[in-house]
């Protein structure tokens, strides 16, 4: 990937990736590891660190809860869930992003 | 050791990596430093697993996990996005500014001391007359009286050219010592330091980030 290609990419994960984290929360909890890895597999993030920040962010401000799980000898993992807040929180974006990604998809699509 | 067992050191790569991951983050306030650097280093053990003397595996996961700029960039981002307050501080913050304002009454308790009449001379002429002058610092003592006098000019400006994390400290550090030697000058010269003292502990009390 280019430079050009990945500034575009950085500008466009920047207003959306919390929502994909949110919106992949909503399948069930998961632990940090689990969502860093799902999310790079699908090329959302730029660094697999880049989910802490966000997984902080979002908990401190009631989109997420946190619980301990240390049913695995010797490790506790921290597990994350999404609240009402961060479900109402995907629902208004995807309200917004679904018309959006249409008209963009279809403004930029190469005329045959 | 089983394979679910915790890696109790890091490999020096990994640490070297939450180091500088530290070291980036130095703007933040200090819970959400520790959200992230707990995070990462949970990432970082569970991809070693019980692999943590695999140099391959430690380069495998540091290298997917970003560089410690792009995790901090992030963190200073969402940091600003909660909050709405600049994660990148500028020079120029409020207790920087009431330090600058030290050094001002420093300058002038300094030119006071010197230059103020600190003493008076008593000549007595032939014919009896005595001539009594007010003498200043400067006057009535050699030179070398300036080389402690530069002490606090020098404790003043340490706080200004101390960056990023070493800022409070200094800062701390040079309080106390100009506390010490305003209560010794006071015995000597007078409180002319006490203004700046005062400033001084009022602006190393104070939170490092002002709002935007």
């Amino acid at each position: 990937m280019t430079s050009s290609e990945e500034r575009t990419l950085a500008n466009l994960r920047k207003g959306t990736l919390e929502f994909c984290l949110l919106a992949l929360l909503r399948n069930g909890e998961a632990y940090g590891w689990d969502i860093a890895r799902t999310m790079s597999e699908l090329g959302l993030l730029a660094g697999e660190g880049t989910v802490y920040p966000l997984l902080s962010r979002l908990r401190q401000s009631g989109q997420v809860t946190t619980r301990w799980d240390e049913s695995d000898v010797g490790r506790a993992r921290k597990y994350y869930a999404i609240t009402d807040v961060g479900r109402e929180s995907v629902r208004r974006f995807t309200t917004v992003w679904e018309p959006f990604s249409a008209s963009v998809s279809s403004i930029v699509k190469e005329k045959p | 050791m089983n394979t679910t067992d915790r890696v109790t050191v890091l490999p020096g790569l990994a640490q070297f990596y939450l180091r500088r991951l530290r070291g980036n983050l130095w703007a933040l306030p200090q819970r959400d430093q520790r959200e992230v650097i707990a995070g990462i280093e949970a990432h970082i053990r569970e991809g070693l697993g019980a692999a943590s003397d695999d140099p391959d595996r430690t380069d495998d996961v540091l290298g997917s996990l970003g560089t410690p700029e792009e995790v901090a960039q992030q963190a200073l981002d969402d940091y600003e996005e909660r909050t709405g307050r600049t994660a990148h501080p500028k020079y120029l913050t409020v207790p920087r500014g009431l330090q600058i304002g030290v050094l001002a009454l420093v300058v002038a308790a300094t030119l006071a001391a010197l230059l103020l009449p600190a003493g008076i001379s008593d000549t007595q002429l032939d014919s009896g007359d005595h001539i009594i002058v007010a003498t200043t610092l400067l006057q009535s003592n050699s030179p070398i009286v300036l080389i402690p006098m530069t002490i606090p000019l020098l404790l003043a400006i340490m706080p200004l050219i101390a960056r990023k994390r070493g800022w409070r400290a200094v800062s701390i550090a040079s309080t106390a010592l100009l506390g010490v030697f305003a209560v010794v000058a006071s015995a000597t010269l007078g409180w002319f330091y006490l203004p700046a003292l005062l400033l001084a502990v009022v602006a190393v009390s104070l939170p490092w980030r002002g709002r935007v």
